[in-house]
């Protein structure tokens, strides 16, 4: 892949790294910050990725890895304000920006990928390095804690 | 609204990108080509406006600040670098800098040590690596005397970082002296974009002769003041200022009942400037050291003022208490702050069972250790716990200690603390 290539397809994946930032963090600043670290990492690594038609997946799993730098910062900082996957009722009061970010990591970012950035289910299996099977269960767990009836084919692209 | 909507809605809103976000690839280019050509500018663009903004405030209203640039080569870089600490900023802005400018290489990669402050508390090292195969490294260092022999009774700290200009702590916790003359021999720890480790097998050895007239001496003020805190007499000994922190001394007396085991203080100023950062602590034997953003560049130390915020105590009698996980009971006495403590049986996202005690608590503080005890006496950890913030009823903590793997119907924890107390005690400085 050429300079030219990483820094237009970089440029055009910014805003689903954006959304999905944005998502996992709460505050655009920080979003804005993270998407521009994720994107200068990717700059550093570019030569080195074997398959190029994986960029965007790749980009969007260097930053999960920032988002998450970020929120252990913050943890040790702040109360952790996870809820576990019993509190039903919990998600239930909460608006679903917040009801997303309150989900356990795991389906956080699944959910995250698959309906807010517009990854498929292999993307998604791809960027979390997980197995199709284990997403598609976390893609149901996620849903039914916030109560969203969402097909395969919904989602921000 | 249904849920649906709120998902529409929510998808339209993320839509609006911040005009912020634009030319984030060629912020991209732009600081990798000023990393690669070593040039002086090199800051994470998240922090950058903030940092120039700093810099630029500092140089124009600081006639200490703009002198010490022009001391200093390339001190730009490290104002930024510091620009977050107050109290290596201010060190920096009042010239404890000293210049080091030596480099190395080894297999491609060159390491170059940059800047030291240093003062009778610890030295920072700043440093940068060129080249090398890794985007992140991370730095540790032993340290020798002129004749070689290694020194002891030092620490050293250090982060992962991908910024140009990267630092190391080295503390001095018993080294009464640190050597003018003296080697750092400092090794490499690279990492990849995925968390890999891959420690550089070399050893980088600088020699570097520390200048006097910038390793300031220690400011110590006695205090000598006793206090009465929830039946406990504490000894607020003295402070040591110091250009990077400083330092405040207590003990408690030896007929206390209860071991302090966390203070929250601050120190106001005269002019009502509040400083409240504090760094770290250590303790033994019922002597205390609490660090504390350097107050070393405060023009009249006596104007301050110190005050003591709050208090948490463990009981030197306090026993353990065992949680009957089975039975979902304990016996044992519980912190005064704990208003409830239950047991639950989960299944982890492997698949493994596992035990969860919940705790709750009036206040943010963890009431067990981490490690805790079976029956049979053997030590287990519970590797964490979480915390949050009870919706419901705000100002109340749950925590929650996950015991994995672990077949017995009961485990003993330990207690962090047994009470806590609120504290509005001010000790003037100037009384000292």
């Amino acid at each position: 892949m050429t300079e030219l290539e990483y820094l237009e397809r970089a440029e055009e994946a910014r805003g689903k790294l954006y959304r999905a930032a944005l998502l996992t963090l709460g505050s655009e600043a920080a979003a804005v910050d993270a998407v521009d670290e994720a994107v200068y990492k990717g700059y550093l690594g570019y030569r080195k990725l074997r398959e190029p038609k994986y960029l965007e997946t790749w980009l969007v799993r260097i930053l999960l890895n920032v988002c998450r730098d970020e929120l252990r910062r913050r943890k040790r900082e702040l109360a952790v304000e996870e809820l576990p996957e019993t509190a039903g009722e919990e998600f239930d009061a909460l608006p679903l920006k917040e009801a997303i970010r309150c989900l356990p990591a795991q389906l956080r970012d699944v959910i995250i990928l698959r309906y807010f950035t517009g990854l498929t289910l292999e993307e998604t299996a791809a960027a979390l390095e997980l197995p199709r099977g284990t997403v598609s269960t976390r893609q149901r767990r996620a849903l039914e804690l916030l109560k969203l009836d969402l097909t395969d084919e919904e989602g921000a692209s | 609204m249904s849920r649906q909507q709120e998902y529409w809605d929510l998808i339209r809103e993320l839509n609006q990108t911040p005009a912020a976000l634009e030319g984030a690839a060629l912020r991209a280019k732009a600081r990798a080509r000023r990393r690669r050509a070593g040039k002086r500018w090199g800051i994470s663009l998240g922090s950058a406006a903030g940092v120039c903004a700093a810099f630029v405030l500092a140089v124009n209203t600081l006639p200490t600040f703009a002198l010490a640039c022009g001391k200093v080569p390339v001190l730009r870089e490290l104002a930024a670098a510091v620009a977050f600490s107050p109290s290596l900023s201010a060190a920096v802005e009042h010239d404890y800098v000293q210049y080091i400018g030596q480099s190395q290489s080894f297999d491609g990669l060159t390491l170059t040590l940059e800047y030291v402050i240093a003062d009778a508390q610890q030295m920072v090292v700043f440093y940068r690596v060129d080249g090398g195969d890794c985007p992140y490294y991370n730095a540790s260092c032993t340290l020798k005397d002129e004749s070689g022999t290694p020194l002891s009774g030092y620490s050293v700290g250090s982060t992962t970082s991908s910024e140009e200009l990267k630092a190391f702590d080295i503390h001095f916790k018993e080294l009464e002296e640190i050597p003018r003359n003296l080697t750092l021999e400092v090794e490499l720890l690279g990492s990849t974009l995925e968390g890999e480790n891959y420690p550089l097998d070399h050893v980088f050895p600088f020699a570097i002769t520390l200048d006097p007239a910038k390793t300031a001496p220690a400011v110590e003020m006695p205090v000598g003041e006793w206090v009465e805190v929830d039946g406990q007499r504490l000894l607020v000994d003295r402070l040591e200022f110091n250009p990077t922190r400083t330092a405040l001394y207590l003990s408690d007396a030896p007929d206390n009942t209860a071991w302090l085991e966390d203070l929250d203080f601050h120190f106001t100023g005269r002019d009502g400037t509040v400083y409240d950062a504090i760094d770290g602590t250590i303790s033994a034997s019922g002597r205390y050291t609490y660090y504390f953003q350097s107050l070393y560049f405060v023009e009249d130390l006596s104007d301050l003022t110190l005050r003591l915020d709050g208090a948490a105590w463990l009981d030197k009698e306090a026993g353990p208490v065992t949680v009957d996980l089975a039975a979902n009971t304990w016996t044992g006495d519980l912190p005064e702050e704990v208003t409830g403590l239950t047991v639950e049986r989960r299944t982890s996202r492997s698949g493994e069972q596992q035990w969860v005690v919940k705790v709750r608590c009036a206040v943010g503080r963890s009431p067990f250790e981490l490690e805790f005890r079976d029956p049979e006496g053997g030590s287990h950890t519970t590797g964490g716990y979480s915390m949050r913030n009870d919706r419901e009823a705000p100002g109340n903590y749950e925590f929650e200690y996950i015991l994995e793997n672990y077949p017995w119907d009961s485990a003993r924890f330990t207690l962090s603390f047994t009470h806590t107390h609120s504290l509005d005690l001010s000790i003037p400085l100037g009384d000292s």
